[in-house]
């Protein structure tokens, strides 16, 4: 069970209509981004200048992307003198690969991990599962939606989408029992209890990497659980999956976005565990593995190096753009159809999956607001980018429509076309009455409100002095 | 498709090993940055600080002992703390505790502090053991120190070399921390650009309260895999006062 991605054979209007149709799921999107948008607000308060911290944290995340190479390479050797092993892995079936070979080589039945996007993007459960071994979910949230069949549907929060009754539902589908408490506090002892066995069992730990930091050869793990700690510290091999950009060349930067990446996501100073795992258990130690793997995943990455979309590389997991952009806040995770979600989602997934066709119809999951980079701890300029990918998929139009943009492009880049276009109002009032019902244009209009254009323009008024 | 690659040895530690391709990797990344990266004219990305900024509390403008602040973040992060001027941790204190968490059975972790303080405990009757997963992973209290405390943070850093291991502080239903009061330093810039261990140690935790969950209906519940409770004990009357 790795879950189902729906990005093939769907559209994201399918998607979204779907979630539209959940009062349910709207409702706890609603509450759960509201929270996380309020609370991030104060996370950030707590630091004088947080806005030029972002700024500074922009430029520090461009300078370790424009020497991309030699930081990896720092890390890459210093991971190998702690005694770790590193995987270059150009592509998904390259670090799956690599990661079935080490359960293979130690015969690994259970194998425990912690919340990771980068092996959701790479489907590693669904092929250690196909190898016969046993994978469990440890993150809560991750948890009920693996027992679920679901999918993630926030970055953070992966089962916000149900509430404590549909948790009830699924561990007992899941686990037999019957008459399971629906008290929130019940429900995570009983995870914690059914989990713990699993951890105690587990050959193989796999979590991801918030940071890998090249001076010392170390991944730092952050999280409020303890489960990515108990992957780390019971069984004999531990495997990190990291994205290749998810790299910091020193402790000071680690400093900086650490400070913002816990603000920004759950508006806390520190998360309950900051772990900085540096290779296998030293001499001397009676608890952490013997082995540890750092498997470092291009998949598509450095296809994005150097293109207009190089910022998105800039980017540090930590949802705060799901929580204010106005098109998540309506259908939450699922409508996106992928692993990555909301604005970065957007952007991400018709460059990571462009091997579907269906993907680059995620760049209109937009209003193009730019709430996400007032956001956004690095400031990527997630709206440009998503313009940019508009600017692309339209280039592949059929001609008409390749036509048809560039005309208007044409008209409003001229005072004269401008004032054509918008002294036509009348014609424009009628276009919005009869627009709707054209055989063309009826798709289009389904899901929108054409606001009535006034009889005079801004300009007459003005000219005329009535404002 | 597996090559093994160089991985020199250094610090007397066995080199691991690599897999696949560095060169042609790297190389890919290099290719595309050497034509350089388009500017984004809309919001141009701005100049690199010199150096990388230090985050700045606001808390510190308050200028209050560390201490006295520590103890107020630890208990904002759903911590609870106490504060000793002796050196040592006094028996009836921990007999407190004992009796609050229902204690047991204890693991302690290899640090002098944690293994004195055991022996305090097992006087008050306590079954005290040093430290194995199997015997962490049913007690009701593990015991451990740390290598620094963060006032503004509420935050104790342990270290799994000083340690001797990483679950003292994680596999027991409570976490019990004694920490000297001369450790507690301002900011986490204080560990990771002042204070940092060198060499790091293989786990090095930032331990923020106990173990919490907000998955389901983002209602928070403590102990969902780590402990349920942390119990700090700073010991000893070096107060520092936090520079604003």
């Amino acid at each position: 069970m790795s879950g189902r991605y729906t990005l093939e054979g769907s559209t994201l209007r399918d998607r979204q209509r779907i979630a539209l149709a959940d009062p349910k799921l709207r409702e706890n999107v609603r509450k759960a981004t509201d929270r996380f948008g309020f609370a991030r607000r104060f996370g950030l308060a707590t630091l004088h200048d947080p806005d030029e911290l972002r700024s500074a944290a922009r430029a520090v995340r461009g300078e370790i992307l424009a020497d991309l190479p030699g930081v990896l390479t720092r890390l890459a050797d210093t991971v190998l003198e702690r005694g770790g092993h590193v995987c270059w892995a150009d592509d998904a079936g390259m670090a799956t690969d690599y990661i079935a070979g080490i359960a293979r080589r130690i015969d690994a039945r259970t194998i425990v991990k912690s919340k990771s996007m980068a092996t959701e993007e790479i489907s590693l459960n669904g092929v250690l599962e196909r190898d016969g071994r046993r994978v469990v979910e440890t993150d809560l949230g991750e948890w009920i939606i693996q027992l679920a069949g679901e999918t993630p549907s926030h970055i953070i929060a992966p089962a916000l989408h149900r509430d404590r009754h549909g948790v009830v539902e699924v561990f007992e589908r899941a686990t037999g029992e019957r008459g399971l408490s629906s008290v929130p506090e019940d429900l995570n002892a009983f995870a914690r209890q059914r989990l713990r066995e699993e951890f105690l069992t587990a050959d193989m730990g796999i979590t991801g990497a918030n940071f890998g930091v090249a001076e010392t050869g170390s991944i730092v793990l952050v999280t409020n659980e303890g489960n990515a700690r108990m992957a780390t510290t019971l069984p004999r091999v531990h495997v990190a999956v990291m994205g290749a950009e998810r790299v910091v060349a020193s402790w000071d930067q680690l400093d900086l976005l650490l400070a913002l990446l816990t603000r920004s996501a759950t508006a806390q100073q520190l998360t309950s565990y900051t772990s900085v795992v540096s290779g296998p258990r030293d001499a001397g130690e009676v608890d952490g593995p013997d082995e540890f793997h750092l498997v470092i995943l291009d998949n598509g990455r450095s296809t994005i190096v150097g293109t207009e979309f190089h910022e998105m590389l800039n980017c540090i997991r930590c949802g705060a753009c799901l929580n204010v952009c106005p098109v998540y806040r309506q259908t939450g995770g699922h409508a996106y159809g992928w692993v990555y979600t909301g604005p970065m989602g957007a952007v991400l997934t018709p460059l990571l999956a462009h091997a579907h066709p269906e993907a680059a119809e995620l760049s209109d999951a937009s209003t193009l607001c730019a709430a996400c980079m007032d956001a956004c701890p690095v400031q990527i300029p997630i709206q440009d980018l998503l313009l940019g990918l508009r600017r692309h998929k339209v280039a592949d139009a059929p001609r008409p429509v390749r036509l048809a943009w560039r005309a208007w492009a044409a008209a409003w880049s001229r005072p004269r076309g401008y004032r054509a276009t918008t002294r036509a109002a009348g014609v424009a009032r009628l276009a919005a009455g009869v627009l709707p019902r054209l055989p063309g244009a009826r798709r289009w209009a389904e899901h929108r409100s054409l606001p009535l254009p006034a009889r005079r323009t801004f300009q007459e008024r003005w000219r005329s002095g009535q404002v | 498709m597996s090559t093994d690659g160089p991985g020199a040895g250094a610090a007397g530690l066995a080199a691991g090993r690599e897999h696949g391709d560095r060169v042609a990797f790297l190389g890919r990344i290099a290719g595309r940055l050497r034509a350089g990266v388009p500017p984004n004219l809309a919001h141009p990305a701005p100049h690199p600080p010199l150096g990388v900024p230090e985050p700045r509390y606001v808390v510190l403008d308050e200028e209050l002992p560390l201490v006295d602040l520590f103890v107020r973040t630890v208990q904002q992060v759903a911590g609870t703390v106490e504060r000793h001027e002796a050196d040592e941790v006094p028996a009836d204190a921990l007999a407190g505790l004992v009796e609050r968490l229902a204690v047991r059975t204890a693991v302690v972790s290899a640090e002098e502090e944690a293994r004195n303080t055991g022996d305090v405990l097992a006087g008050l009757g306590v079954d005290v053991s040093p430290y194995h997963p199997t015997s962490g992973a049913t007690a009701d209290l593990g015991v451990t120190s740390a290598i620094a405390g963060i006032a503004t943070t509420g935050t104790v850093v342990v270290s799994s070399r000083e340690a001797a291991g990483r679950g003292p502080s994680l596999l027991p239903r409570a976490h019990l921390c004694v920490l000297a009061a001369g450790r507690i330093v301002a900011t986490p810039a204080d560990v990771f650009r002042r204070g940092r261990p060198d060499p790091v140690p293989s786990n090095l935790v930032f331990i923020t309260g106990p173990s919490r969950t907000g998955d389901i209906e983002q209602i928070l519940t403590l102990g969902v895999h780590g402990p349920t409770a942390v119990h700090v004990i700073v010991t000893g009357a070096r107060v520092a006062t936090a520079r604003p």
